[in-house]
């Protein structure tokens, strides 16, 4: 949608590059997420999604390039202190803390915080959003159902009260309906004003819902657009929507 | 030899103190295992730290004990903190200097061998002693300016937690034990120290309670119920640090998963330094009860055996659980102390049997070993220690209070 390219970059990647050890995964990566938007990056499997989600969270060591958010460079900086300037992740397959009960692990999410009372308020808003949470708050995570874990894990990162929050792979692994309801639970966090950049690869519930959309193919960016553009580019029916 | 004089009043006492004491060292193994899955073969070590600070403290100010004890605390966090941030940090990080790291920490090996070669020979003085100690102060140093490099990002571009080789986090562990053990005995000389009695509250000697009925009375002494009470109190606190404060939980979330507790925001090196401090400042409460406890014992290899006891009891308890090594250090604590009766007295039940079925023969050898073995048994007491320890893991690899294949703080 085009009014998004007015608004100032929340988010923004230059000729990033990284990988483990020897190898390089990510080869020169330009993405940018404006204040507001959801932005999608979709691709197959071993593309480097989650390599760019965990590039910018600070978990992989940047090689080259630059990650500015809301103009600083956060590049260097450690996992814990890019957390500190308002962006949180929602990593690939939920990592809760399976031993904690849903409650502790919402407090992991606050962890950063120390206003006691904005801490209950959140808490209060993630029970609204999902209620089932409220049920089972004191019982171990670990025991939860995979769309009930998928929703701990979007509630625990609200509780940093993200300015820019970063989803690898939400619907992974959940039957239609959750995803459904995963993704207007994300919506309605971006009309709330967090900013989205979501990884996924169910590329046509994710360009439904993203404001625009880049593709990645081994380590690169090979297309980028309007989501609803790309949701009409014959490459991308032929290679993400089975079309 | 009976049952009840077996486990009479004295040895009930000997084996709650001793567990109480095996336990707080414990504790410092298995939080640090429990984090960063690592060994930390300098625990002993500074437990042997801590008790020299309060020794020379009460020695050379005069400061009371208590005083001197929550001093030993704090020089055995820093200890902890310095141990974890020279030695382990840089093993952690992704950084070349990871293998500098580990060769200096098998040139710290072999220089000590060499150590413990010249000057376990009295004569050699002089120039030997003097390019030992020089290698020895150089160690620390470069491991020192290496975690610095890393730090600084020379070496690399230190970031993110990624698992290096567990060996050489393990060898890097015993060269930081004989290290410390050597620079004690540089520092402190090797010989055996007690605290003075003078220096000690009075009540420690004192009889508080006398239990039983003659002849298996027992007298517990102040010092005994201190170092019950200080066990349990600092246990409790521990478990309750773990379990509801804000802390705590980021401990627990860096031993489940430090990736995704850093995403949460937790600084995890920061985790790591405290959970260290956290065992160091118990080893030090315990060395020094320990010292009370035995006397005359402190010298720069004391940690070595309860280290490696308490070592078992974390394994026994479940290696990672708080409350493993509480179990494990007071069911080692109660092996060492009865098992050499309790094997006795299953041999002379033994040979009782055999005697009963008409194999005098039996009989008699049985009673020979026995009686062969009465007098030197309680020389055995790390054996019966260990071997339940080996016991219990052949059937719960995981100990009793673990997790199957898993990792808990």
């Amino acid at each position: 949608m085009a009014e998004g390219g007015t608004r100032p970059a929340a988010l923004r990647l230059r000729g990033v590059r990284s990988g483990y050890g020897a190898l390089e995964v990510l080869k020169g990566i330009d993405l940018e997420v404006r204040e507001g938007e959801i932005v999608t990056l979709i691709g197959a499997n071993g593309a480097g999604k989650s390599t760019t989600l965990k590039t910018i969270s600070g978990l992989l060591a940047i090689r080259a390039g630059k990650i500015t958010l809301f103009g600083t460079p956060v590049g260097t900086l450690q996992p814990h202190e890019i957390v500190g300037l308002g962006l949180v992740q929602v990593p690939e397959g939920r990592r809760l803390f399976g031993d904690m009960t849903v409650l502790e692990n919402l407090e992991m999410g606050a962890y950063l915080r120390r206003d006691a009372d904005g801490i209950e308020r959140d808490l209060e808003h993630c029970f609204e959003l999902f209620p089932r949470l409220r049920e089972r708050a004191r019982q171990r995570a670990g025991s939860l159902s995979g769309g009930e874990q998928q929703m701990c894990a979007i509630a625990r990162a609200l509780m940093a009260r993200p300015r820019v929050l970063l989803l690898d792979e939400p619907s992974l692994g959940l039957a239609p309906l959750l995803v459904q309801q995963i993704f207007e639970i994300i919506g309605r966090l971006n009309r709330e004003g967090v900013t989205v950049l979501l990884v996924e690869q169910n590329a046509n519930a994710a360009l439904n819902l993203a404001h625009r959309g880049y593709v990645m193919e081994t380590g690169r960016i090979t297309l980028s657009g309007p989501a609803d553009a790309l949701l009409a580019d014959p490459k991308v029916r032929e290679a993400y929507l089975g079309h | 030899m009976t049952l009840a004089e077996i486990f009479s009043w004295p040895h009930v006492i000997d084996a709650l103190t001793l567990g109480a004491l095996y336990a707080l060292i414990a504790v410092g193994y298995t939080m640090v295992y429990g984090i960063i899955q690592l060994i930390n073969f300098a625990h002993g070590e500074v437990f042997m730290v801590g008790t020299y600070v309060a020794l020379l403290a009460v020695l050379h100010t005069g400061m009371p004990l208590v005083a001197a004890i929550a001093l030993a605390m704090l020089a055995c966090m820093a200890l902890g903190l310095l141990i974890d941030f020279t030695a382990y940090l840089p093993l952690r990080r992704r950084s070349p200097g990871v293998d500098a790291v580990s060769i200096a920490g098998l040139t710290a090996f072999a220089l000590l061998a060499v150590a413990y070669f010249e000057l376990g020979r009295r004569e050699v003085t002089g120039l030997p002693v003097l390019l030992v100690t020089a290698a020895l102060a150089l160690i620390p140093l470069g491991l020192l300016v290496l975690a610095l490099l890393s730090m600084a990002g020379r070496l690399g571009r230190p970031k993110g937690q990624v698992a290096s080789d567990r060996l050489s986090a393990l060898i890097t562990a015993i060269g930081m034990s004989l290290s410390l053990q050597t620079i004690a005995q540089l520092l402190w000389t090797a010989d055996y120290r007690a605290f003075p009695a003078s220096a000690l509250p009075a009540f420690f000697g004192r009889t508080i309670w006398t239990v039983g009925e003659p002849p298996h009375q027992a007298a517990i002494l102040g010092k005994e119920i201190v170092i019950w009470v200080a066990a349990a109190v600092l246990m409790v606190g521990l478990g309750a640090l773990v379990s509801f404060t804000r802390t705590g939980r980021a401990m627990r979330a860096c031993a489940q998963d430090k990736e995704t507790a850093a995403l949460m925001g937790v600084n995890v090196n920061s985790v790591i330094g405290f959970t260290f401090a956290v065992g160091s400042a118990m080893a030090a409460i315990a060395g020094v009860l320990y010292a009370v406890k035995v006397g005359g014992n402190i010298s720069p290899r004391m940690g070595y055996y309860p280290g490696v006891i308490a070592f078992a009891a974390a394994v026994l308890g479940g290696i990672g659980s708080i409350r493993g090594a509480v179990a494990g250090g007071l069911v080692i604590g109660i092996t060492q102390s009865v098992g050499g009766g309790v094997t006795l007295w299953g041999l002379e039940r033994l040979a009782h049997g055999l005697g009963a079925i008409g194999w005098e023969g039996g009989r008699a050898g049985l009673e020979r070993l026995v009686a062969a073995l009465a007098p030197r048994i309680s020389a055995y007491d790390f054996a019966f220690a260990f071997g339940l320890m080996i016991l219990v893991i052949l059937v719960r690899p995981w100990g009793l209070f673990g997790k199957p294949g898993g990792k808990r703080a």
